[in-house]
């Protein structure tokens, strides 16, 4: 077994002719093509290999590992940080467009595992709630205003939308006492809406029943 | 050497956010283990990627009378849906598809992927937002990675259209209603009763003779 080491990033370059396994191995690629080599050369040249090769990336107990058919040789990185280089390869293929051949979890998981899931999440989140808020249901809430409080601004609807269902109860009455007086359709619409998503079609009707004791409200209901 | 548990519980247990401890007590010591290979807290693992956790039960194995269930669990052949919801109304006329429940997270992403495009009251909602539950490659074929934090993804989705999981199961579309418990309360329904001692939604325990053939005959 052929060994370089490499002392300013604490990487230990082995090859080794064939493939030896490893207690713990898990496969980087959800296929196995004659197609990944390609993208596994230009990988493995900035290491300086120009051979086909199986890649395995390892720092003693897990082992991340890249196969490929047909090589001969073995390329194992021993290195500190395993799972942040395992990702750096899954990145590279996921951004030249090879994302079929990866395997999907070990992806997910070395992004939960390395922290990376959280922000991309929390980014996402609000992006969601911010086009949620554009609904008409919703139209009736201020405009949001501009960049970092609206990230406060979305984990505050997130939290409203997390309340209990007793919670949403106690809103809902308040709400429907206030429907005898002058409201409008609007707000029907919203009261409805959050009816038919705690209690069910038959509280709606029942609400709705009474809101037509409103003649401007009936006359808006069936325009 | 192999870790054998004897989980009391079924892997649901695992989806049940509201009482998270609680359900786990039931599971003997399957929150440790994902707990000690993940390096994270096992609320978090679960709560933000469900469809992996299986991984970190690979060499583990079970016995007693949850035994098929997990190993149906590790296998990646769980029923999606698998609750039962009783009729205490009239349907109201529900225009909803939905075959799958919460299982379908705790699924491999691709037969998730496979279970969800058959959910439309997800899918339609889902697109009417812009919300992505897969992605295409470049060469047009799905790239189904697991859904980050996919309670949160339905609170939302449901919370733009919503429906009433009452309505739902009155319809008998008992994975939906499942699925919208789920959503809305972060909570298994039959799990909720289970700890609760009520009995409102009954969980269905059996593995389909078909499964089950698989499952041994694979």
């Amino acid at each position: 077994m052929e060994c370089k080491k490499i002392e300013e990033k604490g990487v230990e370059v082995c090859t080794v002719r064939g493939y030896i396994s490893f207690a713990s191995e898990q496969s980087l690629l959800a296929v196995e093509d004659r197609e990944v080599v390609e993208a596994l050369m230009k990988w493995l040249n900035v290491y300086g290999a120009s051979v086909e090769q199986n890649v395995v990336i390892t720092d003693g107990v897990e082992a991340y590992t890249a196969r490929v058919p047909g090589a001969i040789n073995t390329i194992i990185y021993r290195v500190p940080n395993a799972k942040k280089v395992a990702y750096d390869f899954i990145k590279y293929l996921e951004e030249t467009g090879r994302e079929e051949w990866i395997n999907p979890k070990l992806a997910a998981r070395l992004e939960l595992e390395l922290g990376i899931v959280y922000v991309k999440n929390l980014e996402e989140r609000i992006k969601y709630l911010k086009r949620a808020s554009g609904e008409p249901a919703a139209a009736s809430t201020p405009a949001m205003p501009e960049d970092g409080s609206e990230a406060v601004k979305s984990e505050e609807t997130a939290a409203t939308a997390s309340t209990s269902h007793g919670e949403k109860a106690g809103g809902i009455e308040e709400e429907t006492t206030a429907a005898g007086g002058s409201i409008t359709i609007e707000e029907v619409c919203r009261v409805a809406r959050i009816l038919s998503e705690s209690y069910g079609a038959d509280v709606v009707y029942k609400y709705l029943l009474k809101a037509k004791d409103n003649p401007v409200l009936l006359q808006t209901l069936y325009a | 050497m192999a870790v054998v548990l004897r989980p009391e519980g079924t892997p649901y247990h695992l989806l049940h956010y509201s009482q998270f401890d609680q359900s786990c007590a039931y599971l003997d010591r399957v929150c440790e283990i994902i707990e000690e290979r993940s390096g994270l807290p096992a609320k978090t693992v679960l709560y933000t990627m469900p469809q992996v956790a299986v991984d970190y039960l690979n060499d583990v194995e079970f016995e007693g009378p949850m035994r098929h269930i997990w190993e149906c669990y590790k296998r990646g052949c769980l029923p999606a849906s698998f609750e039962h919801w009783p009729r205490r109304g009239p349907c109201p006329g529900l225009y909803e598809r939905c075959p799958c429940g919460p299982g379908a997270f705790l699924r491999d992403p691709r037969d998730a992927y496979r279970c969800l495009r058959e959910c439309l009251s997800v899918t339609k909602r889902a697109r009417e937002l812009g919300v992505e539950l897969w992605r295409y490659t470049s060469r047009k074929r799905v790239y189904a990675k697991p859904v980050v934090a996919p309670v949160d993804l339905l609170e939302l989705i449901f919370r733009y259209r919503p429906i009433s999981y009452i309505d739902a199961a009155n319809c008998g579309l008992h994975g939906l209603a499942s699925l919208i418990y789920w959503a809305q309360h972060k909570a298994i329904k039959s799990v909720e009763d289970m700890l609760t001692g009520r009995n409102e939604a009954q969980m269905l325990y059996k593995v389909s003779r078909k499964k089950k053939n698989a499952f041994f005959f694979e």
